[in-house]
């Protein structure tokens, strides 16, 4: 989703919806974004704001994509653009106790009453996973929310509008972006569909073999928290060799940002890795079950099997006990437990039928 | 670029400049000041987005060129430097070197590339008037200004252009000031209201002298105040000021002429001395030869008089004494008027120069 057409033809009725009220100048004023991608929750903000500001729109109402406030928000430099997201290790937003203090919600509601310096004068403020501001944090921005400042646009996101008050939810439009397909990053997971398969197909009865896979497993769990530490180095790297002058204040903030977005992506790795094993066993219990090939949702997930020549095989019934157990580790493993223990518990009633689950 | 300069010249700037700078911002550049030299002038600008501030001094430009360098650091050293002028010289990288006397210092700078632009702004209005006035207005008012408040406006203070007068106002919704100065000349045009943001009326005040004018040039979203060889760029706050004339009483049945000194220490003997926590209630009861101040509090119980003329009923209101002192402590004047209706009614404070205070009387339980 790189522009707005590209947006439209993955959304249509909605893409021309948005520009359809744009153009009859009923854009609403706050809009929440719902998606269970997060690459569509960090992505589609950006396309609204251009949409809401562009200074030599379509004469359909998209987006130019090129005029100088379309570029200046593509490229992060919108001067009015300010963005709420969490960063704390408990990764809450919450309220704060004055507007001086950085990354809570009361300093960035007080950015918009101030006048716009930006291209056409529209502030434009975009929190990220809403859902983590607490309640204070949302009681508090309900009266915002409501009336805003003139020239305000305001683009919530979340893949979780459960978890946010209703009366939040109550003064949002809408915008629902969710994905029949979820795409996983299977390079950055790559040692698991071997582990998968070995399990799978090669450990029936094998307690050695189950526990080499379980001890697969726990290494690639084991090395999220490093993987997420690395994507977030890399990340701020070119910022962190600008900001060496800062002074401590500032750098413990920048401290702090990175610790917090540290654990937002562990957080986020370790529900893909969840959600990978989830799925190849739901993908070969389908198979197993008759399926055929070409209308497997996610068979980068099980390529591997996919291509092996002979491709082993095993019955619905032993396929559908697996996928029993991966349920149940990813329940198991939501809540507090040792996650070392569970996975081993897991790779061994997946490979010696106990006949007892959980 | 390579310059030299006295370091007085320098320290002031620096100090002008400097204040603004926000330590705890993220950006890196905005830690930085912006040193631009050309044409035997150099300009020095900060900004933290919401407000920038530029100032041009004389130097000895011996090579033109730009760079940004640490405030504070910056600050630092020249207000330590011993010698009489200073030189500084950039190099590769951003990177300056910095002399003084004997002293030889290097510091790392930022591109001056990266330094946030300045915005072109088109004045709708302008106007101006003497610094001395304006340094007293923002005194005498700035105080009442809401420091935390959901009505974001009442955190601002409003100039107001009407009928040949300038007013200003704060107000935090409990108390009002007010200032006015009527013009002997106003361009065309120059009527209508902004309100400014206390950060942008306290570095204005920092700037403003004894001598010459200020320019407030006002644009859509910003306004520009010219002071000597500096300029300050602010935003503006959004949104309607209430309508603060209604919270004036049209008359009032008495008048007292009353010592600003009397009144500042009467009230910072009893409710300095007793204060427990905060600002103690003040009860004040107009006698007809004396104005007396009582208060209460866990440990104790004090009160001081001031001689007043009074012809009206003995009548006794009772103030959050902070919010009672204040005025008297801004006023620069001998003596005030205090005007009353009732006890349930607002009382005000004026000059009789153009200054106006009113102040909500509590109510005993």
């Amino acid at each position: 989703m790189h522009d707005w057409q590209s947006f439209e033809s993955a959304y249509p009725l909605l893409g021309k919806s948005l520009r359809m009220a744009k153009n009859a100048g009923r854009l609403g004023h706050s809009h929440l974004v719902v998606s269970s991608n997060a690459a569509i929750r960090n992505r589609f903000p950006t396309l609204l704001a251009q949409l809401a500001v562009c200074l030599d729109p379509m004469p359909d109402g998209a987006p130019c994509g090129h005029c100088e406030t379309c570029s200046l928000l593509e490229n992060g430099l919108y001067p009015d653009l300010f963005l709420l997201a969490p960063t704390s290790k408990s990764r809450q937003i919450t309220i704060g106790l004055t507007e001086d203090e950085p990354d809570t919600l009361r300093n960035f509601e007080s950015m918009f009453h101030l006048s716009s310096s930006a291209p056409g004068g529209w502030k434009i403020g975009v929190i990220q996973d809403c859902d983590t501001m607490n309640e204070n944090a949302q009681n508090a921005f309900l009266k915002t929310l409501e009336e805003p400042p003139p020239r305000c646009l305001f683009i919530l996101t979340t893949g979780h509008p459960a978890s946010l008050l209703p009366t939040i939810r109550s003064r949002c439009q809408i915008l629902s972006l969710t994905d029949n397909v979820c795409k996983y990053d299977m390079e950055t997971f790559s040692a698991l569909p071997d582990l998968l398969m070995k399990l799978t197909f090669a450990s029936k009865g094998d307690l050695v073999a189950g526990e080499d896979c379980a001890a697969g497993l726990i290494d690639v769990l084991g090395s999220l928290g490093s993987m997420a530490e690395a994507t977030v180095q890399a990340r701020w790297d070119e910022r962190l060799k600008a900001a060496e002058n800062l002074e401590s204040a500032a750098m413990k903030l920048i401290e702090k940002r990175m610790d917090g977005e540290t654990g937002c992506e562990y957080l986020r790795l370790r529900e893909e890795f969840l959600s990978i094993l989830h799925t190849w066993f739901a993908q070969v219990a389908l198979v197993s079950e008759g399926t055929p090939l070409e209308l497997l949702p996610n068979p980068e997930v099980v390529r591997v099997w996919l291509d092996a020549d002979p491709r082993p095989s095993i019955p619905a019934d032993e396929a559908a006990r697996m996928l029993g157990e991966a349920e149940n580790l990813v329940r198991v493993l939501n809540t507090n437990v040792n996650d070392e223990l569970a996975v081993r518990a897991f790779a061994l009633s997946v490979a010696i039928d106990t006949g007892v689950q959980g | 670029m390579k310059i030299k300069i006295s370091r007085e010249t320098m320290l002031k700037a620096l100090q002008k400049v400097g204040n603004i700078i926000n330590t705890r911002n993220t950006l890196p550049v905005l830690s930085n000041i912006l040193f631009e030299a050309a044409d035997g002038k150099l300009k020095l600008t900060g900004t933290d987005l919401e407000i920038r501030m530029e100032t041009v001094v004389d130097a000895e430009v011996i090579e033109a060129g730009e760079t940004t360098l640490p405030a504070k650091k910056m600050l630092t050293l020249v207000s330590k430097f011993r010698g009489d002028f200073i030189e500084i010289e950039s190099g590769d990288n951003f990177h300056s070197t910095i002399k003084c006397g004997t002293a030889s210092i290097m510091l790392l700078g930022l591109n001056p590339a990266d330094y946030p632009k300045k915005d072109e702004v088109k004045f709708i209005r302008s106007f101006s008037m003497k610094q001395a006035d304006m340094a007293v207005i923002i005194e005498r008012i700035a105080y009442a200004a809401s420091l935390e408040d959901s009505r974001k406006v009442l955190q601002g203070i409003l100039f107001s252009v009407r009928d040949g007068k300038f007013t200003a106002v704060a107000t935090d919704g409990k108390r009002l000031a007010l200032c006015e100065k009527v013009f002997e000349e106003l361009p065309e045009g120059s009527e209508g209201d902004i309100i400014i943001t206390q950060k942008a009326a306290n570095e204005l005040k920092r700037l403003l002298e004894k001598e010459g004018e200020v320019a407030i040039n006002i644009a859509e979203n910003q306004v520009v105040f010219e002071v000597g060889a500096s300029v300050i760029t602010s935003k503006l706050i959004e949104g309607n000021y209430p309508n603060y004339r209604q919270v004036i009483p049209a008359s009032f049945k008495q008048t007292v002429t009353v010592s600003c000194e009397s009144v500042i220490y009467a009230l910072e003997l009893i409710c300095v001395t007793l204060a427990e926590s905060g600002s103690p209630k003040v009860s004040l009861t107009f006698k007809s030869d004396s104005m007396l101040f009582e208060t209460n509090s866990n440990i104790g119980e004090g009160r001081e008089s001031v001689p007043i003329q009074y012809d009206g009923e003995e009548m006794s209101a009772s103030f959050n004494s902070n919010f009672f002192l204040d005025p008297f402590k801004h006023i620069q004047v001998d003596n005030v008027f205090i005007k009353v209706n009732d006890v349930m009614s607002p009382i005000a404070i004026e000059s009789g120069d153009g200054f106006l205070y009113v102040i909500m009387p509590m109510r005993n339980k």
